[in-house]
């Protein structure tokens, strides 16, 4: 089991333009934009705002091609998925069929779309993931998103067992390999059953640490107020100026597309 | 490993002590969250190949949405408090999000209204009950959330039929992968004498 988080570590852009960025600002872009292109129906717009945000990503985090290809891996499988269930199954003018097969207009452009949906916010997700600490992200969202203090250390307590959560699963399979039974080959069984068991026994440390870091948590007065923070995390004008250009580009975009004639809502799925 | 795990309580009045939420409850609430978060991440990966093994028959898939249920109900299981099905539902879609599926940020609205359709069967038996029909209701609450609320947002072009299809197929698959599986987990759970700082655990209703 390797976390995505294992390979794309905040240090990898740490000390960039947009890892300076305050956090929750971060994360309330990330929101806006993933829910405008919600509304967004044809595979122009959702083009043009990709390589936009794929430039200034690149731009802001520096990020090393390499790890920038491995983040793309799920999106691409996943858009390429909704691509194709989209171009096949859609009613509509027929460019191409074999058998029970037929690939339609209509279907390639609203299966794009959605593919380049998914790569918009994924490309959006990669650069907030690769440049926010998960530490700064809950301290930031206690001290400017009026996050409580008991849910903020309850979350970060969550954080904490998710890092060590790939470790914790080794070290469950290899008490496994030592105890239970092997297969007469002596390998270690692997199938559904094996992994529903580590799973379960996962469940249990989960909660059993949890309750320990509850009564560590009491003990040093969670839950006491006022509370004071001890690292502040900044707020700036520029995290307000990134907002508000990260807005301007993407309702300029959407603009100019409803000015070229490019732009479809929800009546594409219906045309 | 030690058994002392009477996990500090403040002297509150009982009404507080049965729908407050203490500091155990939210760290556990979230840790449970968080695993199964990463259950749904996994689940999320094998989405594409569900989509295109039901691609003659679209509304199938619901059988496989039960899967993306399970945390819920499991934290509604455990914690046995007022929110703990969409908080853990909400916080799970989240971590599966912050760890990279195609879904996006959307996960957060889907957290939400899939959180609340198993929240509001538990507020039916007024936090009272726990018992297996119980965890299968809030299952079946669960999955009638996704799918009512997904053949509004996404399978609109849908005919009727499988509109329905759909609701029926993730209500099966809530009652089962999101209902009964997480109980039995519950039960185990309280078996190996984890959850002894919870009701979950000390009942006999499990």
């Amino acid at each position: 089991m390797t976390a995505k988080s294992a390979e794309l570590p905040a240090s990898f852009a740490s000390g960039s333009v947009l890892a300076r960025r305050n956090p929750t600002v971060k994360l309330a872009l990330l929101f806006v934009v993933s829910l405008a292109m919600v509304f967004i129906f044809d595979p122009v717009t959702p083009a043009v705002l990709y390589v936009v945000a794929l430039a200034a990503v690149v731009a802001s985090t520096r990020l090393p091609l390499r790890t920038l290809a491995l983040g793309h891996v799920p999106f691409l499988a996943f858009g390429l998925g909704i691509l194709m269930v989209n171009a096949l199954s859609r009613p509509g003018y027929i460019l191409w069929d074999a058998g029970p097969l037929r690939i339609t207009a209509e279907g390639l452009s609203v299966g794009g779309s959605l593919a380049l949906r998914t790569l918009v916010i994924g490309i959006l997700a990669i650069g907030f993931i690769a440049s926010t600490d998960g530490v700064a992200l809950m301290g930031s969202l206690h001290q400017h998103a009026r996050l409580g203090s008991r849910i903020t250390y309850a979350v970060l307590a969550g954080y904490r067992m998710l890092q060590e959560m790939p470790r914790e699963w080794q070290t469950i399979r290899q008490a496994h390999a030592v105890r239970a039974q092997l297969r007469p080959d002596g390998s270690l069984p692997s199938g559904l059953a094996a992994y529903g068991r580590a799973a379960f026994a996962l469940l249990v440390v989960s909660v059993r640490k949890g309750e320990r870091m509850a009564q560590s948590l009491e003990s040093r007065g969670l839950g006491l107020t006022p509370r004071t923070t001890w690292r502040k995390i900044p707020l700036t004008r520029t995290d307000w100026l990134m907002a508000a250009a990260v807005l301007a580009v993407l309702g300029g975009i959407v603009y100019a597309s409803h000015v070229l004639g490019f732009l479809e809502g929800y009546d594409a799925l219906f045309s | 490993m030690s058994t002392v795990s009477n996990a500090p309580t403040t002297p509150t009045p009982a009404r507080k002590q049965r729908y407050g939420w203490r500091v155990v409850d939210i760290v556990v609430a979230s840790v449970v969250a968080v695993a199964v978060g990463v259950i749904f991440w996994a689940w999320s990966a094998a989405w594409p190949l569900i989509e295109g093994l039901t691609v003659a028959f679209p509304p199938a898939a619901g059988l496989y949405t039960g899967g993306w249920l399970m945390a819920g109900v499991l934290g509604g299981l455990i914690i046995r408090k007022p929110g703990a099905a969409i908080y853990c539902e909400m916080l799970a879609a989240i971590v599966s999000g912050l760890l990279g599926t195609s879904f996006g940020m959307s996960v957060l609205v889907s957290g939400l209204i899939q959180g609340l359709g198993a929240e509001v069967i538990f507020l039916l038996f007024l936090y009272r009950k726990f018992n297996v029909m119980v965890a299968m209701l809030a299952g079946l609450g669960a999955g009638l959330a996704l799918s009512i609320s997904e053949n509004i947002l996404y399978n609109m072009l849908w005919a009727p039929e499988w509109q329905l299809a759909y609701v029926v197929c993730a209500a099966v698959s809530g009652m089962v992968i999101a209902g009964l599986l997480p109980w039995l987990a519950v039960k185990g759970l309280a078996r190996t004498g984890v959850l002894s700082s919870f009701a979950a655990g000390r009942t006999a209703d499990v």
